[in-house]
């Protein structure tokens, strides 16, 4: 058994609360991604299950046993850093083998069976053509396969990877993502993976876990979390690009609440309508998809200014202000833009979401118009 | 604003490490250039020759026509950000701010209002009374930036100026650099060696590697139409499938063979080829991703395949799949995406393929007109 869970776990250094009261399971075999900006607390979280770290309330559980004051050297959890930690005047060999030939385990393990077992790994990981090199001279990607031969030469039940792909560039990024989800599905280590980067998280896990500000703001399945953000945080975070979040005011209008955007009233689909009620601000997610542009005496058109645009791969983003907020279209069509330029848009709210203006939790049908749990609002600093 | 040619300028720091090899490029009044390239590949020190930070070896950079090779760093004018924002840890924002105006002996009040306006614009106003170290990162890049636009620069200088933020933090300081660039209409060279960055901020792109200009071009146009190899694999978000394929050419068609199957190209791509296809050729075929359909049925001009990896993102889906020949990969839309261990038939757009020699050289790249 090597389900993780974490219980009503806290964390301070000195004055500083980095967390308080997690709650989280990686079921067994799981891929979990902990994904948040910088100090949103998921690597001192992780830490925690290696015993790099320890809780100073709540209880860290492997397999269903309490591991709070287990050693970190009697955990059996592999473990691979962004900056790999490798002995680099030793061979690949020497590297791999070196956690077997830990003093702790000494005599534990022949000489055969050492060998036997790197030379698995380094066929699992495709550097076995690598073997009596130093490290010291290897590719950035090379040394990340060998970092994580040295996490698994111990068939840990329990892998623990952080931001074990960022610093590679990007081809060998993609290329080690995909190599970490075969691998996953072949060994089914139960794997939790530390990630600055959505795409990343997106693509190798079976279960995200958005942090913010010491806070757990979703867990679920990669596309749940992409298809339903629970809170703006989430919805302003997750996605390339992911969705425009802005504040709107509510007008209550004769025939029901009116969103207030720029110049324009808008008048919600029905059944956003009843989220609306007795609110007199929301926050409002948009994807690029309900965002068009149109000519400025369209029916419905809504006055903007283009804030910023850019070319993203074969297509175009224009960042668009209306109001206060700005709200990202997209386009195939290339065409010449400038900062400052006046623009008319369409809005389509019905694929839009609504989120609390104050503890930016979603608002959906039959929710508590008075959430108990605080939620963190807006991203710290709101991507344009 | 200035117009800033590199005439076959070349660096060697020793006898046989040339970093720049006889680069010729011209930045046009008020463009925004970008030189992309992996480390190592001369564009740092591109730019730090043209800053005046390291001698030329050979060849000459014109400003406005005018030789520079020999101007002192400091008269060149020309204002530069690096990676490492370089503030004064012991002076608040402001200090920081108004360092460039004291320097050049600006009246005091003429530099507070000059200071105000740079803060609004680089919306710092609420930080003008800390120092660096309350700073975060972004932050103090934004203050390292204020620093370069302070005084009016007709040039900026940018060495991979967001190098060191996070990703999110990239992303809106990329814009602000965009915004501001149109603003202020300096002609200005930044570094980078990322691509997305690069294609956000800048008018154009200049691709290095191992010291040399590979392309210069717009995005589009690197995506499009490389001019080889090392470019095609380098620019694109999702790295570029190359498989080996054979052409051959029964006088009225050119096929290109992969594997088992057969692609057909346009008139107007044999034409480009342009009889170099007379027998069979081994070539190296390109596909980008995005221009990979995958289908459940066969058929002659689909490439066969199963499929070992699914990476969601989002409204798309990148697949990953193993043919007889090598690996393809595929962004098709999430709805209906296939899963692991399926058989895909993977059709490819045959306008948008590139076939490379052996030497790298892009056989239908189209000189740009």
């Amino acid at each position: 058994m090597s389900e993780i869970r974490f219980e009503g776990v806290t964390k301070r250094f000195g004055a500083v609360t980095v967390f308080e009261d997690i709650d989280l399971t990686c079921p067994e075999h799981a891929y979990l991604c902990l994904l948040g900006p910088s100090g949103c607390g998921k690597t001192t979280l992780m830490r925690m299950v290696a015993g790099l770290e320890s809780p100073d309330a709540g209880d860290v559980l492997i397999g269903g046993e309490r591991v709070n004051d287990l050693s970190p050297a009697w955990r059996n959890v592999g473990m691979a850093f962004q900056n790999y930690a490798l002995y680099p005047h030793l061979s690949v060999s020497e590297n791999l083998a070196f956690p077997l030939r830990a003093p702790i385990r000494k005599g534990q393990m022949s000489e055969a069976e050492i060998t036997r077992r790197t030379d698995e790994v380094a066929g699992l990981l495709r550097i076995a053509w690598l073997l009596d090199r130093p490290v010291g001279a290897l590719s950035g990607g090379q040394q990340q396969r060998v970092a994580l031969g040295r996490a698994l030469i111990r068939n840990p039940p329990v892998l623990l990877l952080d931001e074990p792909v960022t610093h590679l560039d990007a081809r060998l990024r993609y290329e080690m993502r995909a190599e970490l989800k075969t691998l996953h599905a072949r060994l089914g280590t139960t794997t939790i993976h530390v990630t600055h980067d959505q795409s990343e998280a997106l693509a190798v896990a079976d279960l995200i876990a958005v942090m913010n500000s010491g806070e757990i703001e979703q867990v679920g399945p990669p596309m749940a979390v992409y298809d339903d953000p629970r809170t703006a945080f989430v919805a302003g975070f997750v996605g390339d690009p992911p969705m425009s979040v802005i504040e709107v005011p509510v007008h209550p209008g004769g025939d029901g609440p009116r969103l207030t955007l720029g110049d324009s009233a808008l008048t919600p689909p029905a059944a956003m309508s009843g989220l609306l009620d007795g609110r007199d601000r929301v926050l409002l997610g948009l994807r690029p998809a309900a965002v068009d542009l149109v000519a400025p005496d369209a029916p419905g058109a809504i006055a903007a200014t283009v804030y910023a645009h850019e070319m993203v791969g074969r297509e175009l983003q224009i960042m668009l202000s209306i109001g206060e907020g700005q709200v990202r279209y997209r386009t195939p069509e290339i065409r010449a833009v400038a900062v400052g330029e006046a623009v008319a848009c369409a809005i389509d709210l019905d694929g839009a979401r609504l989120f609390d203006a104050q503890t930016g939790i979603a608002l959906t049908a039959g929710s508590d118009p008075a959430p108990g749990r605080a939620g963190a609002a807006m991203p710290e600093t709101p991507r344009p | 604003m200035p117009r800033i040619e590199f005439d076959r300028v070349t660096k060697r720091y020793t006898a046989d490490t040339t970093a720049v090899d006889a680069l010729s490029l011209t930045v046009e009044d008020g463009l925004f250039l970008c030189i992309l390239g992996p480390s190592g590949c001369g564009k740092s020190s591109s730019l730090r020759m043209l800053a005046g930070l390291e001698s030329i070896t050979e060849g000459e950079i014109r400003v406005d026509g005018r030789r520079i090779n020999e101007l002192e760093a400091g008269t060149r004018d020309f204002a530069m950000v690096f990676e490492n924002y370089a503030l004064y840890p012991h002076l608040d924002v402001q200090g920081n701010l108004a360092m460039p105006l004291i320097a050049r002996r600006m009246p005091r009040r003429r530099i507070a209002e000059r200071v105000a306006e740079v803060a609004r614009t680089l919306r710092i106003t609420e930080h003008l009374r800390k120092r660096p170290r309350q700073l975060s990162g972004g932050q103090r890049q934004r203050v390292g930036l204020g620093r370069a636009i302070i005084r009016d620069t007709r040039t900026f200088l940018m060495d991979e100026p967001l190098g060191h933020l996070e990703a999110y933090l990239r992303v809106q300081l990329r814009s602000e650099i965009r915004r501001l660039h149109e603003r202020l209409g300096a002609t200005t060279v930044y570094i980078t060696h990322d691509q997305e960055e690069a294609a956000a901020v800048s008018d154009r792109i200049a691709v290095m590697s191992d010291g040399r200009l590979q392309q210069l071009g717009t995005l589009l146009a690197l995506i499009d139409n490389p001019v080889n190899r090392f470019v095609a694999e380098f620019i694109g978000d999702l790295p570029i499938v190359i498989l080996p394929a054979a052409l051959s050419s029964d006088g009225l068609t050119t096929v290109l063979a992969v594997g088992e199957s057969r692609l057909p190209l346009t008139p107007e791509q044999a034409h480009r080829l342009n009889g170099a296809t007379g027998d069979r050729r081994a070539v190296d075929l390109g596909i980008r991703p995005r221009d990979v359909a995958l289908h459940a049925e066969p058929a002659p001009d689909r490439i066969a395949a199963t499929v070992s990896v699914t990476e969601p993102q989002g409204d798309a889906t990148v697949i990953i799949a193993e043919s007889p020949i090598g690996r393809i990969s595929a962004r098709v839309p999430s709805h209906g995406a296939p899963k692991a261990g399926d058989a895909v038939h993977a059709a490819i757009e045959i306008e948008r393929l590139h076939v490379f020699d052996g030497d790298g050289r892009n056989l239908l790249h189209r000189e740009a007109g």
